[in-house]
């Protein structure tokens, strides 16, 4: 049983990862031990909200009101990569 | 401003004044106009009835910024529907400031030679092509540059062109006269091949300047969506700083990015061919690449690139989005010198590089090429511009390829490949790809989400405004392409009013019009009516607005979903009363 939630980061945002190429995928594997939403995800990972443009929960466009569980794939782009037409992707909510 | 007339058959050319029913029209809407005026719909595409028309946009040519787009209008002989296709590069404002509002290139020779237009201050002419009939567009660049100047505009075919293959393209020059700007989609290329046209070539040996009816409230406009421009995210970031290509995460991130023919929707190697990649391999290297490039003066949105090779030398420009995942993720292939290389390829062919890309996916498919095998993929590709009997099966795209080789795969509409975005995934792009007049096509505007129309015509009122939203969407698409500006625009226009109302004031300052933003809505619905008229008189029919039959059965992984959106809620996206039937309602 795996524990953790796999976020995958962009941009500026790859910092955050031990592996931090533009080239590879950066990711961090979070310990996710109660509820909780994409929101504090974000701020658990030190990073300030408005910076955040897109927002991918196991594939879904997602607003940062969702909950993440164990085993889910979060995706989060910075404002500065943000590149989608809204009106094709309706934001997720739960 | 005049509309040129070229006649072919007897290799005339002339001027004529515009009529008044074109007069406010330029870009698509006049390419569409005219070809639903002048051309029977049911004519073949490459016989002497089709014609080939060429016109800038409404404010290409001014200081409007990121304006210079050409629309190439015709009967496409890949998808036998109408078509518009548009691109960058400098020919477009050129034409626009010798006053030329549109060029109609009709008939065809009654021998095989190539011929060039040659169009300056002082009129335009017929010449041989001689010597520059069957090169590559890299080698008819320089030489064009060599024989009539640094900056001389050119739109032109490859070999591709020449052999009328269906998955040609029109190529526009950019600011260092490479071929790369195409307008690509539909095959138009052959349409040119078949006229015997090889090039026109544009000298500007006169500043003029386009006429503009009030200069004030074109000023106004142009600064409102300047402003917009460089104060929305999309435009002045990431368009600017990663190219198209930041799309590649993007799109692997919501599992939609298509992989292997359309087999699955999120690639293992998408990181190595994104945006990002780009960007930081290009600032590693040096030389002569760059990012945030502009395709044509006055862009200031600047998405384009140049990429060098591992040596710094120049290798392709641009390598976008499309072209990246085409020939990329597409075919598994994870290595941005071998997507440079093809897409250099299609560059030198005359080939549009969507359809190239799920051309060999197909032929990999079919067992000519392992996935993921780059230098196969470069062999197959050659084949194309020797013209040998499998160059030409490539040369005509997926649909053809994939009837040659037996292959149910096939990720067409109407005959043309799809674009980089997975219908099963994202199912509003699956819509647009079913009922755009184009064939699949991601340029051609929002239609309406499946989840804003329920099934039998039966509309929820509360999705009305989101039914219009999405009609206003494609029609402002229409109206984009109309003015000249590139399509880019609409993400800052959409979300800031100023920005919109900006860039009506630049065209009614072009052409001393009142419109308004709901004229922008009426008028783009009304131009596309006329699209859809000309398909229907080709024979083309609601069955026609649907998706390949395999991705109603195939699950695309991740999110293990097929296509199933109903044929009832296709059918009703063009049907006009839905939104007065929810009007109603509420
Ligand atoms: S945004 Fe890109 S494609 Fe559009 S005009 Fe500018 S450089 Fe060309």
């Amino acid at each position: 049983m795996t524990h953790t939630l796999r976020v995958y980061l962009y941009g500026k945002f790859r910092s955050l990862a031990p592996v931090s190429d533009a080239t590879a995928e950066s990711y961090v594997d979070l310990e996710v031990t109660g509820p909780e939403d994409i929101r504090g995800v974000i701020r658990r990972l030190g990073i300030p909200e408005e910076e955040v443009s897109h927002i991918f929960l196991n594939g879904q466009y997602s607003a940062a009101t969702r909950k993440v569980k164990a085993g889910d794939r979060l995706g989060i782009f910075p404002k500065d990569m943000a590149l989608l037409y809204r009106q094709y992707f309706p934001v997720e909510e739960d | 401003m005049k509309l040129l007339r070229v006649c072919m058959k007897h290799r005339s050319v002339g001027f004529v004044d515009i009529p008044e029913k074109y007069r406010l029209l330029g870009g698509r809407a006049l390419t569409s106009s005219i070809i639903c005026d002048e051309v029977d719909p049911k004519c073949h595409p490459l016989g002497p009835n089709n014609k080939l028309v060429f016109a800038p946009g409404l404010v290409t040519g001014t200081v409007a910024p990121s304006s210079g787009r050409l629309s190439v209008g015709g009967k496409s002989p890949l998808t036998g529907t109408i078509k518009e296709s548009n691109a960058g590069g400098i020919p477009a404002q050129m034409l626009a400031r010798l006053g030329i509002k549109a060029i109609i290139v009709e008939d065809q020779p009654d021998d095989d030679e190539m011929y060039i237009l040659k169009i300056d201050a002082s009129g335009a002419e017929l010449l041989p092509a001689g010597d520059l009939a069957g090169k590559g567009m890299y080698e008819f660049n320089s030489l064009v540059r060599d024989r009539y100047g640094k900056g001389t505009g050119i739109i032109a075919i490859g070999p591709a062109g020449e052999m009328k293959l269906l998955n040609a393209g029109i190529s526009c020059n950019d600011m260092e006269n490479g071929p790369g700007r195409y307008a690509g989609r539909g095959g138009l290329g052959a349409v040119m091949g078949s006229k015997g046209l090889k090039a026109i070539i544009v000298i500007e040996d006169e500043k003029r300047r386009v006429p503009i009816a009030n200069k004030e409230l074109f000023d106004k406009g142009r600064k409102k969506l300047t402003d917009a421009l460089t104060s929305h995210d999309v435009t002045s970031n990431a368009l600017t700083n990663y190219g198209t290509a930041v799309l590649i995460n993007i799109m692997n991130e919501a599992g939609g990015l298509p992989t292997r023919n359309f087999s699955a929707g999120r690639f293992e190697g998408a990181a190595k061919i994104s945006g990002e990649a780009i960007n930081e391999t290009t600032g590693k290297r040096g030389g002569v690449g760059k990012t945030g490039h502009p395709c044509h003066p006055g862009c200031v949105i600047r998405c384009s690139n140049v990429w060098a090779k591992p040596d710094g030398s120049y290798h392709v420009a641009p390598i976008e989005y499309e072209s990246d995942w085409a020939l990329g993720a597409n075919c598994g292939i994870d290595d941005l010198d071998v997507i440079a290389e093809l897409n250099y390829i299609c560059n030198d062919t005359g080939l549009d590089t969507i359809e190239a890309g799920c051309t060999l996916a197909v032929a990999m498919e079919a067992g000519l090429a392992e996935f993921g095998d780059g230098q196969k993929a470069i062999e197959l590709l050659r084949e194309v511009g020797k013209g040998t009997p499998l160059g030409r099966i490539l040369g005509n795209g997926t649909e053809f390829t994939a009837k040659a080789f037996g292959v149910t795969r096939c990720p067409t509409v109407k005959g043309q490949s799809m674009p980089a975005y997975e219908p099963r995934a994202v199912k509003g792009i699956g819509v647009t790809y079913a009922t755009t007049t184009m064939g699949a096509d991601h340029t051609a505007g929002y239609t309406i989400a499946p989840e804003i129309l329920k099934v039998g015509g039966d509309v929820d009122p509360a999705t009305t405004e989101k039914a219009e939203l999405a009609r206003a969407f494609q029609a402002t698409t229409v109206f984009i392409d109309t003015a000249g500006y590139c399509l880019f625009i609409a993400f800052a226009i959409l979300d800031i009013p100023e920005g919109f109302e900006g860039m009506v004031e630049t065209v009614n300052g072009v052409l001393g019009t009142n419109w308004t933003t709901d004229d922008v809505t009426r008028l783009g619905l009304e131009w596309l009516k006329r699209e859809r008229e000309f398909n229907e008189a080709a024979g083309f029919t609601k069955a026609d607005d649907r998706l390949p039959e395999f991705m109603r059965y195939e699950e695309l992984p991740p999110h293990n979903t097929v296509w199933d959106v109903p044929d009832e809620i296709l059918d009703a996206v063009h049907d006009y009363e839905v939104e007065d039937k929810a009007e109603r309602a509420g």
